[in-house]
């Protein structure tokens, strides 16, 4: 078993260039922050999926695939479909990914759990943590 | 959610300056719904779910095995990662692939990731709920 601290994202600095996959991987943070936000104000709100197509004129198509995954909105698409279910608007914050995690990771698999139980035996797993 | 050290070692930064980066990036942001309670659209039956589904479950159904679908970024044919519930919001995620390398062999991944779990928690069974609810306390049924 080791244990190592959590790997956060370097703060860039000077003019060198982000990596693609640095990049990709804020993107998609952000993309799924801000789906967690819509379905969450979706779910809370009791409005059906018809509805809310109806109050942005969109179909109800688009509307389910909004809702179904993550998905690279536009900031006014986005802040008109929050608006549109409950009357909210967005607000912004920004944070920074934090060092002080631990991760325990996962013996090989020749390595038996002590006690035969994932659950038990959690303590030999990897344990992913997001800042 | 727990991750085999396979795939600890793709989703850690730094990620590269690739396609193959960007993926693993992508990857990282996908599992992190799973350890932060957030929301995912989760598939219970394997022949019938949205192309957009982020969770789906996989056959054999008996098997409680279960597929993260990576569908970002939308230019390339995404990851699938293969794992099974350990407890209620409690995901273990063994193996992991390129969509376009599993290919057609889909039924084969799956034994693969069985075989971890075997290897890794038997006699063991993964945990078996009667509805989604009993999997995840939010979740979208798609």
């Amino acid at each position: 078993m080791t244990i190592s601290p959590f790997v956060a994202l370097f703060k860039p600095t000077g003019s060198a260039k982000l990596s693609r996959g640095t990049l990709g991987y804020v993107c998609a943070r952000a993309r799924q922050r801000a789906y967690d936000l819509l379905v969450s104000e979706f779910r809370k709100s009791g409005l059906s999926q018809a509805d809310l197509a109806s109050r942005l004129g969109k179909a109800p198509e688009l509307i389910c695939r909004w809702l179904n995954r993550p998905s690279n909105l536009e900031l006014d698409t986005l802040s008109a479909t929050v608006f549109a279910i409950n009357g909210g608007v967005l607000t912004f914050g920004v944070s920074h990914p934090v060092r002080n995690r631990i991760e325990v990771s996962l013996p090989p698999p020749d390595i038996k759990l002590a006690q035969n139980s994932a659950k038990t035996g959690s303590s030999y797993v990897r344990e992913l943590l997001v800042a | 959610m727990y991750v085999s050290p396979e795939i600890m070692a793709v989703i850690t930064p730094p990620f590269a300056d690739t396609v193959d980066g960007e993926r693993m990036g992508e990857f990282r942001a996908w599992l992190e719904p799973f350890i932060l309670g957030g929301e995912l659209s989760v598939a219970e039956n394997p022949d019938n779910k949205p192309p957009e589904t982020m969770l789906a479950r996989v056959h054999p159904v008996e098997k409680e095995f279960w597929a993260i679908r990576v569908t970002d970024p939308d230019t390339t044919p995404g990851v699938r990662s293969f794992g099974a519930f350990s407890a209620k919001d409690e995901f273990v995620a063994l193996t992991w692939e390129k969509r376009e390398v599993i290919d057609e062999n889909f039924d084969e991944e799956v034994e693969t990731a069985i075989e971890a779990w075997t290897a890794y928690f038997d006699p063991e069974n993964p945990y078996q709920g009667n509805n989604l609810n009993d999997y995840l306390t939010i979740c979208r049924a798609v």
